[in-house]
Formats: C-alpha cells, structure tokens, sequence
C-alpha cells in the first residue's frame, strides 16, 4: 500500500474513531442530564421546601429558580416554587426598596408567577396542602395588582382550606393566616383563624389543651388567637355557670393591667369581667380579681367606674389587705375624676383614722389639705399641713428632703402669707372642680379649654429611684400640621425632678414609698385649655 | 403695429405692475405684523367650565386638565426656610423637573414667589419649556408676619394686597402659570390658636365664637378685594383661595366669591371623606387639594415606612379620580390636587435650631388618628413633618444639589397616573 493510502486509511480512521466517540457522548450526556433532573425531582416536597429555605436564606432566589429550571419533568411542587422563587425576589426587592425592581424589572416575573402558578395548579391531583399554598399566591398577586378578582380569589382560598383536612393542612391554614396577620386588613387573617379554631375545637381537642394552647398563643402575642381560643374554651365549659364565671375571671386577668405592664387588651379583659359578673354577679370575683379589675379600668382611665369597681371590693371583702390603698385612690378619684369633694374627703379621713401609721395618712392629710386650701377653709387646710408635718417629725423624716414634708411646708407658707396657691396647681384645681365652694359638680364637666388632655406614667408601678415617665396626650383641636404653642403646667407630687420642664413630657423618679398623685394643666394661647393627673405607686 | 395697440398693452403692464406693488406692500405688512406680534406669545387662557351636568373642569388650551401635581419648596439639607431656591444656582428644579415629568407631574404649586421676578420667571418658564409642567403661584397673604398677621389693619391689607398684585402683574404672562393661590392655611388662624391676631373691635366680643366669625370675616373679605383687582388685571388664570379644611367656609360663601377654585389643605388619612359632597352643600366651587399626603416615617415602629406613604397616596389620588368630572361615582367637582410634597424638608422639625437642620429629625410635630398605621406612638405623635417627601434627599451631592432618591409612593403614583382605577382596601403590610 501506497504511503499516500495508508495516510488516508488512518486519517479515515481516526475520523471514524472520533465520530463514534462524539456519538457516545452525544447520546450519553443528555441521559446524564435527564438522570440529574429526575433525581432532583426525586428530591421530593420536603427538600425543594428545605433547598428553598437555603437558597432565600442567601437571598438567591434566581439561583434557586435557575435550579429548578433544569427539571425536565416538573412536578407541581416545582411549578410551585419557580413561582415562588419569582414571587420572593419581588418581596426582596421590595424590602431593599429597590423601586426600579419592583416597578420595572419585575414585570416578566410577574408573569412566570401567573404562569408557573396556572401548571401547578393544572398539574395537581390530591394535594390539599400544597393546593392552599398555590392559592395563597395566586391571591397574593392578584391583590398586589389591586385586581378585582382578589376578593374572589381571597374566598377561593378560604373555602380550600374549609375543605381540606389534615394536620397538615391545619398548619398551612394558620401559617397563612400569622403571614395574613401582618397585613392592615385583619379580617383576612381572621377568616383563616376562624377555620383554624373550628377545625381545632371539632378535632374533640380537651378543654385543657385549648386553654393550654390559647396561652401558649398570648405567650407568642397572637392576641386574636389567644382570644378565639379562650373564649372556644369557655363555650366548651358553660354547661357549669359557676366554673364558667371562675374561668372567664381568670382569662380576664391575662389581658389585664399588671401594674408594672400594660396588659395584651385591657378592653377584652373588661369585656370579660363584665361577662363573668353577668353570669354569677359578685360571687364571680374574690378580693384579687376585683382589685385587679378596678385597678385595670383606672388604668384605661375610666376613673368613675373604676371607683365604683374599687368601692364594691372593699363590700365584698372590708378586711382587704391593701385597704389603705384603695381608700386613698378612691380618694383621689372621687375628688378629681367624679368631682364629689366631700365623698374624697371622706375617703382620705378614713385613710388617716384606720391607718394612722401608714404613709398613705400622710399622703391622705396633704390631699385634705389641698382640697381645704382650694375652697377657701385656710385653717382647715393648715390643720391638715401640720398634722402631716407632725407625722413626719415623729418618724424622724428629713423634712427638707421628703417630698410630702416640702410640698406641706409650701402650702402652709402660702396659706400664712395669704398668697394664691401656686399657679399650676391653681389651675388644675380650677380646672377640675371649678371655681365655687365645696360642691361636688356632674361628671365629666369641663371647665377649661374643652380640649381632652389625658396624663399617663410609664410605668404606673416602678421601684424606689426607678425611672418614671408622664407623659401628656391632647385631642387637639383642628389647627392641621400647625400645633397651637401650648404651656404645661405641672404640680402635684413630681418626685426628685431638679428642674420641671415646660413640656409634655416628665421624667423622673422617688426617694420614698407610697401612692404619688401628680397634675398638668395645659394652658394655650388664649388661656387654660385642659389638665389631667395620674396615680402611681412607689414601693 | 398700431400706437393704440401699443398703448393699451402699456395701460395692461402699468396694471400688472401696480398689482404687484400692492401686493409686495402688503406681504411686507403682512410680515411686520406676524413679527410684532410673535416678540411675546399671549398668555394661554386657564379657566373653569362648568358642564351641562354641573360638573367642574379645569380647561387649559382648550383642553381638560386634571391637575396632577406636587408642593415644590426643596429645601436642600442644612438650609433652613429662607432658603432663596430661585436664585440657587444648582438650579435643582432641572433635576427635578426631570424627575417630574418622568413621573407624570404636570403641576407644581409654589407657597410664594421669590424676591428677584426674573429669577422666579426663569423657573416658571424653563419648568414649562423643558418639562412641559405648569406652575401654581401663592403668596401667603402675610400669615407668617411677626408679631401677628393684622389682617383687620387697613395698613397691613394694603400692603398684602400691593404685594400680590404686583406678583401677578410680573407674572401673568408667563406661559407657565397655572393659577393663583391665595394663602394656605390662614383660616387656622380664625380660633385664636395659631398665629393669633386681633384688634380692638374683635377683642371687645368676648365669645370666642363670635371672634372667631369675626375674624373670619375680616380675612374673606380681603380674599374678595384681591380676587376683585386679580381678575381685573388677569382675566387668563383662575384664582385659587387657599384654606385649611372646611374651616369657616360658610363665611367664605358669603364675603369671598370672586375666587375660582377653593383649595382644600386635607389631611384625613387614606381617604378625603364626604368632603366633595360637603362642599356642594357649604361652598359650591370647584375643589383643588393644594396639600394632602402622608409622612413616610412611622412614629410607633421608629422607622422609615414607604410602603404607608405609597397606600395612603394612591388611595386619596384614587379619590380625586373618582370625583374628577364625567365620573357618575363621584360629586364631579374635583379638579386634582398638588400633593404635598416633592421632597422632604429638613428643617421643618424646629427651624431655629442650627444644628438640626442637617438632622433627618424623627420627632413628630403633630397628631393625627387618620394615620393610623403609627397612631400608637408616644403621646399619639404621629406626623412627622420632615418626611412627606415622595423624594427623600440625600446629604451626597449630586451636580451640586442633594441626591433625590425616589421613594415608592413616587412609582406607586406613576402606575396610578398610568392606569387610574379604583384602589381596593389596602392589603399592604403593616
């Protein structure tokens, strides 16, 4: 053979070698591909779920619908989250306020969304779960376009999950529905709640492990659960009306005022004690439940009716532990809040007859005082003063430091030197009893400004040299963003404060025990216009 | 050939010829005349039209115009309110008014003319030139006089009235005014609560009502004197009377009826309520918001919330729509509204503290319930007065102004100018 054809044979050959090797990977290699993509298929739910939550994590949601895009075969699940996937980088874009993503990148994505949403509910046989979620989003979209058929979608959704049963379902409902709470309009969240307390209640779940449940739901502050729960667990209870009344006592002190904390809502706990007076009357409370009823209604400044719910424990039990307390705050609120000064008086004559030793006397002659000075009765009122001086000399109290002690010292060197009592107190006096003699005027009457002001410490309850805020809130009138120039006069007992600023708002802490009553009044361009006070205890 | 013929065909050529003069003159004329008079184009004429159905529309070269405007005062971070933007030399509006028109904003409305009119001509113009946006001039009729706005001096109307005359004579013919608006909030004043002022006669009524009416008055009626001598010289631009809410309008109907539009300062959350339908009721004009909007802080969570901002602007534009005219829904008495505002000011939490002034302050200066995504702040402080840009500045400079930053609400509106349609109950996260 020729060296020329033996050239050739070789050459074929190497050709031929090298086409059969091309052929081999080209019909190798998409095998390849289809046995990677079937396998992450055979992932399953549970780890695209999981692969989702790493990929997001990192905030690569293209990575992960980049993934998932390699399926040849896709499932409804993955249909799901490359929908979901799209739907998350919208969200981030959202949340980085990336406006141009958001308004003019993500407009193709919002279209995979819809499509990617369309096959995997087309793709669906059985499963609920996943069927609520592709609802879910589909609504989702929907709204964020303000699309009118996102209320239709919105009832699409509800009625699935109605439909579906299983535990799993019951998680996805409410898993949507804790999402949903987040949104401003809460009847979404609460048409799923509802689904998910029916479903929960007719699961034959025992009176206990409601209650168990409901709490662990306050716990996590869910307070619409906590109370959907609570009061399914009462329904469950109400064949007894005793236990039923013991129990709605007890939910009610969980939304309470505790004093040193706002209470979850206090409205609800109100709501609740009514109900349970309702269904067995006094016999409803003991001496702990009444107290914290009253002190919650006193809290939500519904000061009439917290005396009256602070004079019906001292009925239902008159050897009440912490008398001297109630005396006194019934003191105070009946001078300033129901405005009948001889029943204050009373109150705080009690205080200082029965507990003579008490710090409360003290704080109760200062009031007496007070209300004496104001309608005129100097030697009455120099009575009062002294007397709380005397008190204080005898227990060896530093009269140039003691608040109370000071506080008397000041109004006895006006009542001596016939000066006006001073002027921020005058004008809270005048403010909330009027300028008459001793009377007691209708509730609620307003003699200054007309303008609401409310006057509230935060904390109502703090330690001795803890932190103390009193803060002012107004109804203002109609001025638009322009605020009238208002000054705040504040009087009463305002604690170790060097310097009281002409502000609404007031800092400051005691050097001693007891129950603090302090005043603002606000006074505007064209004279007083409201005034308010607070209670506070010391311990 | 004959001398007749000859002559006759002389008689023809000295015709012709004599035509043609005349007509060379003419044309010339012609010419001069086109030339005068396009020195200076006449003033396009703005006005209101009432339709067959009682609806009012704004008409602006002939054609319906929905205001869709913006407040304009952008004060840039470390200035303070007299701040002179007209005579800046950044000239921010340039930026801005790109910004602007890509967004949509046809209108801008300006508290008060500057100083220098040449300047303040050079902004109107270029804004309308440029970006084919028209401009809204105010003047705050003396409001922010000190000690006190005396309106009820005679000394002290001549004044303003001189004041804003003299702004609309430099002005009118400018192709770039909208309208004239007359004070802002000045109405506020009427309770004795804000900028109070007085004089003997309204101090010896005692009732606080009764001065109040008094004063209310007292304001309408310089209103109707300026609206009187505004028309008489400028017969092209509506007048626009500024008030806060619905305040006193009862006594605008009686002593101020020579304004055009009454130009509402609304802030009542998402929505404007039954105001358009009061307003048929007390005070039959057509009704313009020359300040609305929301704060994009929120007070209770202390952070910055666009997403409010956005809802709360396209829910009250989706009012505005639906009460624009032709619209069966709605009272049709709306013309459109100048949101307030472009930027945010950061000065405005205390102006007479230097330091502040280059601070984003998050203290709020008042309360309102109708916002109530941040109602639950200390004291019920909600509205934070440096934060009602739709644009949030930037210390950065940028070509020698403060970099704007768009935020939501500024796409939101852009969508909604697109596509106006009904804003369904927010579903927007909190």
């Amino acid at each position: 053979m020729s060296q020329k054809r033996r050239q050739r044979t070789e050459d074929r050959g190497q050709k031929l070698r090298r086409n059969i090797a091309l052929s081999i990977f080209l019909v190798l290699a998409p095998l390849a591909g289809v046995s990677y993509a079937q396998d992450i298929a055979k992932e399953g739910a549970a780890d695209l779920e999981k692969l989702s939550q790493e990929y997001f994590a990192k905030n690569d949601y293209d990575g992960f619908y980049q993934h998932l895009k390699k399926i040849s075969s896709p499932t409804p699940e993955v249909y799901y989250f490359l929908a979901l996937a799209r739907q998350k980088n919208i969200e981030y874009w959202q949340q980085t306020k990336d406006w141009e993503g958001v308004y003019d990148k993500a407009a193709s994505y919002k279209k995979d969304i819809d499509d990617n949403l369309r096959s995997a509910e087309g793709a669906l046989k059985d499963d609920k779960g996943l069927l609520l979620k592709i609802k879910y989003l589909k609504w989702m979209r929907a709204k964020e376009e303000g699309l009118d058929k996102s209320t239709g979608l919105f009832n699409d959704l509800v009625n699935t999950a109605k439909d579906a049963a299983g535990q799993d379902c019951l998680q996805i409902t409410k898993d949507i529905a804790d999402e949903l709470a987040g949104l401003e309009d809460k009847n979404l969240s609460r048409r799923l709640y509802e689904i998910y307390v029916n479903k929960l209640i007719g699961s034959d779940i025992s009176g206990a492990d409601l209650k168990k449940t409901a709490v662990k739901f306050l716990n996590d502050n869910n307070i619409y659960l906590a109370k959907a729960l609570f009061e399914a667990f009462l329904s469950k209870i109400s064949d007894v009306k005793a236990l039923l009344a013991r129990e709605t006592v007890g939910i009610a002190g969980l939304f309470a005022h505790q004093g040193r904390t706002v209470g979850p809502d206090p409205v609800f706990a109100e709501e609740m004690y009514k109900k349970a007076y309702e269904l067995s009357g006094a016999a409803a409370f003991d001496s702990g439940s009444q107290y914290r009823r009253a002190f919650n209604l006193e809290r939500m400044k519904e000061f009439v009716r917290a005396a009256e719910e602070y004079k019906n424990l001292l009925e239902l039990d008159q050897d009440y532990g912490a008398k001297q307390k109630v005396l006194f705050r019934l003191g105070v609120l009946t001078a300033y809040a129901v405005k009948n000064v001889p029943a204050a008086e009373d109150y705080f004559l009690r205080v200082k007859d029965e507990f003579p030793k008490d710090i409360l006397a003290s704080s109760s002659l200062y009031q007496l005082g007070l209300l004496s000075q104001f309608h005129n009765d100097p030697d009455k009122a120099k009575e009062y003063y002294s007397a709380l001086l005397e008190i204080a000399r005898s227990q060896g109290v530093d009269l140039e430091k003691n608040e109370l002690a000071l506080l008397a010292q000041e109004r006895l060197v006006e009542i001596e030197e016939k000066k006006e009592i001073k002027y921020g107190l005058k004008l809270f006096l005048e403010g909330t009893l009027g300028t008459g003699g001793l009377q007691s005027l209708p509730q609620g009457t307003h003699l200054s400004g007309g303008v609401t002001v409310d006057l509230t410490a935060y904390p109502c309850e703090a330690g001795i040299g803890q932190p103390i805020k009193y803060l002012v809130t107004m109804s203002n009138p109609q001025t638009g963003c322009m605020a009238p120039a208002y000054a705040y006069e504040w009087s009463g007992e305002t604690g170790g404060i060097a310097n009281i600023p002409n502000s609404p708002e007031l800092v400051t802490d005691y050097a001693a025990a007891g129950i603090k009553v302090v005043h603002v009044a606000v006074v505007g361009p064209q004279g007083p216009d409201g005034e308010g006070f607070d209670i506070v205890e010391v311990k | 050939m004959s001398k007749t013929g000859d002559r006759g065909q002389g008689t023809g050529d000295r015709k012709r010829k004599f035509q043609k003069n005349i007509f060379s003159v003419f044309c010339l004329l012609f010419s001069v005349f086109c030339f005068l008079g396009m020195g200076k184009p006449a003033a396009k004429k703005v006005y209101v039209k009432t339709l067959k159905n009682g609806h009012y529309q704004l008409i602006v070269d002939g054609r319906p115009y929905v205001v869709k405007g913006v407040c304009y005062n952008p004060v840039p971070i470390g200035s303070s309110h007299d701040y002179d933007f007209w005579s800046d030399a950044g000239e921010p509006w340039k930026k801005d008014g790109e910004l602007m028109k890509k967004m949509g904003v046809n209108t801008v409305r300006f508290y008060n003319a500057g100083e220098n009119t040449e300047s303040v001509k050079k902004v109107v113009s270029g804004l309308y030139k440029l970006y084919g946006i028209r401009s809204m001039m105010g003047n705050w009729l003396g409001f922010w006089n000190y000690p006190a706005p005396f309106y009820d001096d005679e000394n002290f109307r001549k004044k303003i009235k001189d004041e804003v005359i003299a702004m609309v004579e430099a002005l009118k013919g400018e192709e770039g005014i909208l309208a004239w608006v007359l004070g802002n909030e000045n109405n506020y004043s009427f309770g004795g609560k804000i900028n109070p002022w007085s004089s003997e006669r309204i101090d010896k009524m005692g009732d606080e009502r009764q001065c109040m009416l008094v004063r209310a008055n007292v304001y309408y009626t310089l209103i109707e004197e300026i609206a009187k001598e505004i028309r008489r010289i400028d017969p092209n631009h509506p007048i626009v009377m500024g008030n806060g809410e619905l305040i006193c309008l009862d006594v605008a109907n009686e002593f101020a009826k020579s304004i055009d539009i009454v130009g509402c300062v609304i802030y009542r959350g998402k929505t404007f309520g039954n105001i358009f339908s009061t307003l048929r009721q007390t005070y039959d004009k057509p009704v313009l918001f020359i300040e609305f909007g929301a704060d994009a802080y929120n007070a209770y969570e202390k952070k910055e919330d666009e997403d409010a901002q956005g809802a709360f602007l396209e829910s009250q534009w989706a009012q505005i729509y639906r009460n624009l005219a032709n619209n069966p829904d709605g009272a049709g008495n709306c013309l459109g509204g100048t949101m307030f505002e472009w930027t945010d000011e950061w000065w405005k939490h205390n102006d007479y503290d230097a330091n502040g002034l280059s601070i984003h302050d998050t203290e709020s200066n008042w309360s309102n319930g109708s916002y109530y995504f941040d109602i639950k702040a200390e004291r019920n402080m909600n509205m934070n007065e440096e934060w009602f840009g739709i644009v949030k500045l930037e210390p950065q400079k940028v070509e020698g102004i403060n970099k704007r930053v768009p935020r939501k609400a500024y796409y939101m509106i852009r969508e909604f100018w697109k596509n106006p349609r009904d804003v369904k109950k927010s579903a927007r996260k909190k």
